[in-house]
């Protein structure tokens, strides 16, 4: 069965990438989700299967970690992983917008 | 309390056709009280303007109620512990927001329902093959029953399967 794990590949979806971001800071669950909105003006929501699926995944692959606490709900914080891969990620995304800019802004130019 | 019953085709095939009735149900007082036989049971209630929604996961813990009740998902009902129905304001963030997960949540009951179609199947070949044998009446008789029971557990699980597997593919054609 043709499964696309995209962890493995090194390539992180838009969801992970926020999440990632947001648990630069211990968070929990519902506190990511409302970060992600806040950060992107409610330009990036997730929902809460996704994002229950996604850190069940972010777990598994040691990017980010639980941690001990008082609180009900578990908080989850980024691993030196996943910031490793978080800043590749970023070179990636920073590649698509740097070629983009190039070609419209020649265009402006001609 | 009045109860009524609401007939379902699977939710492998009529998902999202039979979570869009049991909002426009609720509009008109009858909301989701629980899982029926191949149905649904409601109960009459206050008309609400509410959404329905489900997701596939197997022995969730605390956490993941919490976290739909914070986004603004009641859970409403479950199904063996794997399938659970939650309502929210039609404002909401769907459950899911993301093609990926999307997908996910399709593949592990597509999975879960191979598994089980595939078991049948054997079963049931393997009960043919007995059946070739010289059995008595009775023992025949009871081969029968079983091999019935077993077909109709092929059939409960065949077929979902095949239901996932098309979404499945269809949700990957849009990729």
């Amino acid at each position: 069965m043709p499964r696309n794990d995209t962890i493995e590949l090194g390539k992180l979806t838009d969801s992970m990438f926020y999440i990632l971001l947001a648990l630069t800071e211990a968070r929990h669950g519902y506190l990511i989700m409302q970060f992600v909105e806040e950060l992107t003006n409610g330009r990036i929501k997730i929902g809460p299967a996704s994002m229950y699926t996604i850190i069940k995944k972010l777990v598994n692959a040691q990017l980010i970690e639980p941690i001990d606490g008082d609180g009900k709900q578990k908080r989850y914080v980024i691993t030196a992983q996943g910031r490793a891969l978080v800043a590749e990620d970023l070179k990636r995304r920073q590649a698509i917008v740097d070629d983009a800019r190039f070609i419209l802004e020649e265009e402006g130019h001609r | 309390m009045k109860r009524k019953y609401m007939s379902s085709w699977g939710l492998a095939f009529a998902e999202e056709r039979e979570m869009k009735k049991l909002g426009e149900m609720a509009a008109r007082g009858w909301h989701l009280e629980k899982f029926a036989l191949l149905g649904y049971t409601l109960v009459e209630g206050e008309p609400m303007d509410v959404r329905y929604s489900l997701d596939y996961r197997q022995r969730p813990d605390e956490d993941y109620f919490e976290l739909f009740a914070a986004s603004g998902w009641e859970h409403v009902t479950s199904s063996g512990d794997e399938i659970h129905v939650f309502k929210g304001s039609p404002d909401a963030t769907p459950l899911y927001t993301d093609r990926q997960t999307t997908q996910e949540k399709y593949g592990q009951v597509e999975r879960a329902m191979g598994r089980g179609a595939l078991i049948c199947l054997v079963i049931s070949i393997g009960l043919m093959l007995l059946l070739q044998l010289n059995w008595s009446g009775t023992a025949e008789a009871i081969i029968w029953i079983v091999q019935t029971l077993v077909v109709i557990g092929l059939v409960f699980t065949g077929l979902p399967y095949l239901g996932f597997l098309v979404k499945r593919k269809q949700l990957e054609r849009n990729d």
